[in-house]
């Protein structure tokens, strides 16, 4: 829908475009003698560009200035008002309806269950939905915020093996488009920075132990302000003997 | 155009903002000159708001042009020209799309009307951040340019040999796993 309103936008500017040129091509033409040089009517250079005729000058003149006014009035407003995209959004999508009345269904919670549902994937941090069209005809519009790290691909295929799937079988109808915005640099809670493809992440290193037997019953290092300098100064255990 | 009523994710400018302006000239013209007429037809003459400038402008009567040499109508048609210009070029120029629309392997096989996209913005934004966890890396800039992916490194290392390959070919491998619709090549500028 938004592509009409571009292609309407392209028209009025090309519109605009040939008019301005135009007038600015006929008045240097004019300005070179091209219009007598190609046997048309040459303007007079010596008089004013346009002269308003006698009989026009009185009521006319302002008539006239009144329809241009009104005619540049309506036209802005026109070209302002197609500006506002139109809103396709649906709330409710009706599920039966009888004499009694009609039941019908949320679109916002149907389409905060496929968020939740979506947000639960491996790599997502948030996510968010929107659905259009008709219950019989529906579309779905999602914005999917995930790490940098996310297999995209493995992401893809989760939503459309799984929440897809779930979200037809509930409508009892096949979805006539979904669209997926991906974004990128989210966080997921608790979970490490981003790691480059290829580096290599440390494995754990197991420390050995200094003396058998597990760790001192004391973790704390022994303090060293009253040992002498010399021999006894120099690096330590925890338990306070030197490191040779 | 689409068969569907959900807007498109992927989209080139739309060219509100010119129109806009347009529309709001063509507002206040046209008000000006209603306002103008209404007087003329009430009191006979222009108002002093319109018809004090038009003489300054025209150098006599409001409803008489200016001469063909005259500066007000050199300054006009070049103005008029420029409006020209600046229309035909936002109408003929496609404009940059705002987004890439992914293919995964998976989306081929479900089928059906679906549309995945990334924003210019997020895929810059991911491949800036993955060259800047490399070591020798002082600044990088990512933009992307038509089918391609500019990455423009800074880097404080002398011999940048190994950091260009590596940068060049990971970055190419991050932007493939995406599975862009279409070609997107990544051209690396290190200095």
């Amino acid at each position: 829908m938004r592509r009409r309103s571009a292609i309407a936008n392209r028209v009025r500017l090309a519109v605009v475009g040939v008019v301005a040129l135009a007038g600015a091509a006929w008045f240097v033409l004019a300005r070179l003698g091209m219009w007598g040089a190609w046997g048309l009517a040459q303007p007079d250079l010596s008089t004013p560009m346009f002269v308003v005729p006698a009989a026009w000058r009185g009521d006319r003149a302002s008539w006239v200035l009144v329809a241009v006014g009104a005619v540049a009035v309506l036209l802005g407003l026109w070209w302002l008002i197609r500006q506002f995209p139109p809103r396709w959004r649906v709330r409710w999508f009706g599920l039966e309806s009888d004499e009694r009345g009609r039941t019908g269904l949320s679109t916002d919670a149907l389409a905060d269950a496929v968020a939740d549902d979506v947000a639960a994937l491996t790599g997502v941090a948030s996510s968010s939905a929107r659905m259009f069209g008709a219950r019989a005809q529906p579309e779905l519009l999602m914005q999917v915020d995930v790490e940098d790290g996310a297999d995209v691909g493995e992401l893809l295929g989760a939503i459309e093996d799984d929440v897809l799937p779930d979200l037809e079988g509930f409508l009892d109808a096949r979805l006539s488009h979904v669209g997926v915005r991906i974004r990128t640099g989210a966080r997921i809670a608790g979970q490490m920075e981003y790691a480059p493809i290829g580096e290599v992440v440390a494995e754990p290193v197991e420390v050995p132990q200094l003396e058998a037997g597990g760790p001192p019953a004391d973790p704390m290092p022994r303090p060293t302000a009253g040992l002498r300098a010399g021999e006894d100064a120099g690096p330590r255990t925890r338990d306070g003997r030197l490191l040779r | 155009m689409s068969d569907h009523m959900a807007p498109r994710l992927v989209s080139r400018p739309a060219r509100v903002l010119p129109v806009t302006i347009l529309g709001v000239l063509g507002v206040a013209l046209g008000i000006a000159a209603l306002a103008a007429g209404v007087q003329r037809l009430q009191s006979g003459r222009l108002p002093e708001w319109v018809g004090a400038p038009l003489h300054r402008l025209l150098g006599g009567s409001a409803l008489d042009g200016p001469g063909w040499s005259a500066r007000t109508s050199w300054v006009g048609f070049a103005v008029l020209a420029v409006i020209a210009v600046v229309c035909l070029v936002g109408c003929l120029r496609p404009g940059r799309a705002n987004g890439v629309e992914l293919r995964p392997a998976e989306r081929r096989a479900a089928g059906g009307d679906r549309e995945v996209v990334m924003d210019n913005a997020d895929v810059e934004g991911l491949v800036e951040r993955w060259v800047r966890a490399h070591d020798g890396v002082r600044s990088v800039r990512v933009r992307r340019r038509g089918r391609g992916l500019v990455v423009r490194v800074r880097t404080s290392v002398a011999d940048s040999e190994l950091l260009r390959e590596s940068i060049s070919s990971g970055a190419g491998e991050l932007v493939d796993s995406l599975s862009p619709a279409g070609p997107l090549v990544v051209r690396l500028r290190l200095r």
